[in-house]
């Protein structure tokens, strides 16, 4: 990387980017924080000074780690994975201040919590009752979400001017799916035109419900929680608080929407849609919502009127598909196989490169072609094949990482599943609730089921499903490494 | 007629070889000094060891007066530069042999255009092309369908249980019973063009021409057996054996393709998605026996190597019932072929050939030469005022080198034809002739 074609402002400093990355990320946050000080003055709430002198003591301490930092020149992969995890454990905890300085969640561990399943977009909430709480804290929620939702480092990213070579790889350690690429030629550029597609879907999305009868206040919450997956709602009855048709209609397709690649929305604006139309990847997501609607719609024969019940089903699975996790009806009054196929669709998420929570489609049907060619080798010992998703082929190196990720992903989930289970829930919530914490969808089954929350899980329990969220949502790999990284550095110091 | 070609190789030769035969002044342009000097001393063709793409060469070989042009060389570069060099030398025809697929088509328009090429050939193409002819009537060793009608010429083994065997030729008129005329006759290795007095045993080769109606009933008279295509194993990842495994598959067949080269295979695998690739040697026994050669209903050698096709197509034919078709390289290995019981042997060059010599002709619809014997199938379409014009078959008096076969009609039905056939301008009709025989057809039709 270059660094001299830079203005000299930002040659000056120690380069390091941990610091540099991670002030940026607090200032942001902090920023974030302020905003929603301010949306608390125009909602006369009780918060408006402690949000805006916290936003702002956050953003003081960003700019100067940032400021008195600097790229360094050359990056190494320890750093990249260091400086993601680094980033978002910042912003969890600047994320959860708010929670404690407000005193709305006095406890640090609920408030880590919240902060966490705000920023991992899953949605899963300790607040209670939500109603009643500030407008500030609500809208810092839903802003937690959406700040999470394209991802802090992808944003940085278009921020930094100094970002060269390692920026991909920064953005390829957070961006959810195993294949980052490049939009454009220049890293910052791709990472601008993300965000630029994330804002500008967020306004519309805002603007629909606005005319489908929301307030400002309650479109904008809501746009932001569900262009981001996330689920956080400032009402206890979820989306269902508004009992508008058009408004949960609006919400099935953008929640889907929101689930589909945010690289192939790009490209199709840009006038080619044929990676969009043609993305097998995208076909087997609407066949599985089609399937599991219908399976829904057709398992459960409650009462009330058809047009209802199907909107349910679709709401329900459309919810859970693209983790995002908002709830209008209580699914955990289904029947016994519906609640199974929820369950099995909470870690699977929705496509790569899409906003969602889970191991991503794409990576389920890389897996079925990878195990269909290794049974066709028990028949064929010589057999030639790639592994492929629709027509396209993945190379073998990217396929054995897919693989590996999905054995992890399972270690992860069950070991998650049983520790959970250790600390007395039954079953079917232990199961469900680390299922909706790695996929980082929001409500579980059972006693974490859509009408409660996970105050009723013990402290112990709570730590799991915080880890489950980070690692779902910066998909395990640089999590563990980074870990791996500070675990064994010092060790080869000392032995060499 | 002058005639230049550049590249002396499989198909450059070939065509050196024919036209050559049929008294052409043939200069061949080869840059490997030890094959020029070797055609030279095989053929009655000049050779100039040189550079296709250098003018001074090219006007020593006399392009500026040259009636055909065939840059027939392995690189498609070389073929196209040549052949735009030697149009604007002056020569009147040419032909390019281009084996890049995106360039024939539309994507490559422009460039044909600026070449301006008059025929473009690929061997490789028009080999894969015969190949699924072949296994469309299975059984049958040759298949040439004509270009107008729906006639078709099918060169085939008599069988040991066939209706003919032991009959006349001459009891074998072209009647209902007989929906079939035959016009070679191939015994001991000694072909001829039957006019009646030939009894057919058991074992003798015919090419017979019929309708693609009649297709399957002249094979069972021929006592020859049709299969099922359903599982094909293609040998040999080649350009050949790509189009061939890649077409049957399109149709509808289960297809196991073997490549012995590494990186080859894994390309094939990413193209032929619904293809079996198999990494190995084609001649290793053990593979063969591992992907079940036993069950296949054909199997088809397409490798470059002629001995590495014989072997794993004799060991294919001894362990299986299936149809084995072989690319032979080296017309010299034909004869020796039915003795391992390959069904089938074919050259790529012989398909290529056809076409250019199809092309010199002009009037000439299709050609067909067969690899064995120097009889060929042609079509000609009779010329008003000709001497046939409104002429009864046996008032032609035609040679003994030459059979007229068939004659389409220009409504576009065809019928077999006799001494009584009467024959009108603008009727296309089909030829079994030797080489030697052309001008006499000429004269008669033209």
């Amino acid at each position: 990387m270059d660094i001299s074609r830079y203005p000299a402002r930002w040659r000056r400093g120690r380069p390091t980017i941990l610091g540099h990355v991670t002030g940026l990320t607090l200032a942001v946050c902090g920023v974030g924080v302020a905003i929603s000080g301010v949306v608390d003055a125009i909602e006369s709430g009780p918060d408006t000074w402690s949000l805006l002198i916290l936003g702002g003591i956050e953003m003081a301490i960003g700019v100067f780690l940032w400021r008195y930092t600097s790229m360094p020149e050359h990056l190494r992969v320890v750093d990249i994975f260091t400086t993601v995890m680094l980033s978002w454990l910042t912003l969890a905890l600047a994320g959860a201040a708010p929670y404690i300085v407000t005193g709305w969640l006095r406890q640090p561990d609920l408030a880590l919590f919240e902060s966490i399943a705000g920023f991992t977009t899953t949605g899963a909430t300790v607040l209670r009752p939500i109603e009643g709480t500030s407008p500030g804290i609500l809208f810092w929620r839903a802003m937690t979400q959406w700040i999470g939702g394209m991802g802090v480092i992808v944003l940085v990213v278009a921020v930094l001017p100094a970002v060269g070579s390692g920026g991909m790889s920064l953005l390829q350690a957070e961006a959810p799916g195993p294949t980052g690429e490049r939009l454009t030629p220049r890293v910052r550029h791709t990472a601008r035109r993300l965000w630029g597609v994330y804002v500008g879907f967020t306004i519309v999305l805002a603007a629909a419900y606005g005319i489908a009868g929301m307030g400002l206040y309650d479109a904008v919450a809501h746009s932001f929680t569900t262009v981001s997956t996330g689920g956080f709602s400032p009402y206890n009855a979820s989306l269902g608080h508004f009992d508008s048709a058009s408004i949960e209609w609006i919400a099935i397709v953008a929640m889907l929407l929101a689930g589909g690649s945010f690289t192939l929305y790009f490209r199709a604006l840009r006038g080619n849609v044929k990676p969009l139309l043609r993305s097998s990847e995208l076909h087997f997501y609407l066949v599985v919502v089609l399937l599991a609607s219908t399976y829904a719609f057709v398992a459960n024969d409650a009462s009330g009127p058809v047009s209802e019940r199907l909107r349910d089903a679709v709401f329900s699975v459309a919810a859970i598909v693209s983790t995002t996790g908002y709830a209008t009806t209580d699914f955990g009054l289904w029947s016994q196989g519906s609640q199974a196929m929820l369950l099995l669709l909470m870690p699977i998420g929705a496509m790569a490169g899409s906003t969602a929570g889970g191991v991503k489609l794409l990576r389920v049907l890389a897996v079925a072609s990878f195990a269909h060619r290794e049974a066709l080798r028990q028949l064929h010992p010589r057999l030639v094949r790639p592994v492929r998703v629709g027509g396209a082929i993945l190379p073998d190196r990217v396929a054995n990482r897919v693989v590996a990720f999905m054995v992890l992903a399972l270690a992860v989930f069950g070991g998650g599943a049983v520790l959970i289970a250790m600390t007395g829930p039954d079953m079917i919530t232990s199961f469900s609730a680390a299922a909706t914490s790695f996929g980082n969808v929001g409500p579980g089954l059972g006693a974490v089921g859509p009408t409660s929350d996970f105050l009723v899980l013990s402290r112990f329990a709570r730590l799991v499903t915080m880890a489950q969220m980070l690692l779902g949502r910066l998909e395990i790999y640089p999590v563990i490494l980074s870990l791996s990284f500070i675990v064994l550095r010092p060790r080869r110091h000392t032995r060499a | 007629m002058h005639v230049v070609i550049v590249g002396a190789g499989e198909v450059g030769w070939y065509l050196a070889q024919r036209l050559g035969a049929e008294n052409h002044d043939v200069v061949v342009v080869e840059q490997n000094e030890v094959i020029a000097r070797a055609l030279g001393d095989d053929l009655d063709v000049q050779t100039i060891v040189g550079n296709g793409v250098t003018p001074s060469i090219l006007q020593e070989a006399g392009v500026d007066r040259a009636e055909l042009f065939a840059g027939v060389t392995q690189n498609d570069e070389v073929n196209l530069i040549s052949a735009l060099l030697a149009k604007d030398l002056g020569s009147k025809q040419t032909v390019v042999r281009l084996e890049n697929r995106e360039l024939r088509g539309t994507a490559g328009q422009h460039l044909r255009e600026a070449v301006r090429a008059d025929l473009i050939i690929d061997p490789d193409a028009d080999t894969a092309q015969e190949i699924i002819e072949l296994v469309h009537v299975t059984g049958a060793d040759e298949v040439y369908p004509m270009a107008t009608g729906d006639v078709v010429v099918i060169g085939a083994v008599v069988g040991e249980n066939s209706v003919l065997a032991g009959r006349d030729l001459a009891e074998i008129g072209p009647t209902r019973e007989w929906p079939f005329i035959v016009g070679a006759v191939t015994k001991e290795g000694e072909t001829v063009i039957p006019r009646g007095n030939v009894i057919v045993n058991a074992g003798d080769h015919l090419r017979v021409l019929t309708s693609q109606d009649a297709q399957a009933e002249t094979l069972r008279l021929l006592g020859v057996e049709q299969r099922k295509v359903s599982r094909v194993m293609v040998l040999g990842g080649g350009a050949v054996g790509f189009l061939v495994a890649h077409q049957l598959q399109r149709e509808g067949a289960e297809v196991t393709l073997i490549e012995r080269d590494h990186r080859r295979a894994v390309a094939l695998s990413e193209r032929l998605r619904w293809i079996t690739v198999v990494e190995g040697d084609i001649t290793d026994t053990e593979l063969l026996r591992e992907e079940s050669v036993a069950a296949m209903d054909v199997v088809v050698a397409a490798t470059g190597e002629d001995t590495a096709n014989v072997l794993a197509c004799a060991y294919a034919a001894a362990e299986s019932d299936a149809f084995t078709v072989a690319v032979l390289h080296r017309l010299a290995l034909l004869p020796l072929v039915r003795q391992f019981g390959i069904d089938a042997a074919l050259s790529p060059r012989t398909a290529s050939a056809n076409a250019v010599l199809q092309h010199m002709r002009g009037g000439t619809a299709s050609v067909a030469t067969f690899l064995e014997s120097d009889v060929e199938v042609d079509e000609f379409v009779i010329c008003p005022d000709c001497r046939a014009d409104g002429a009864k078959v046996s008032e032609l008096h035609l040679p003994h080198t030459l059979l007229l076969a068939a004659v389409v009609r220009t409504d576009g039905s065809s019928e077999i034809v006799s001494g009584e056939t009467r024959l009108y301008a603008g009727e296309t009709i089909v030829v079994f002739a030797r080489p030697s025989g052309f001008t006499e057809i000429q004269q008669a039709f033209t």
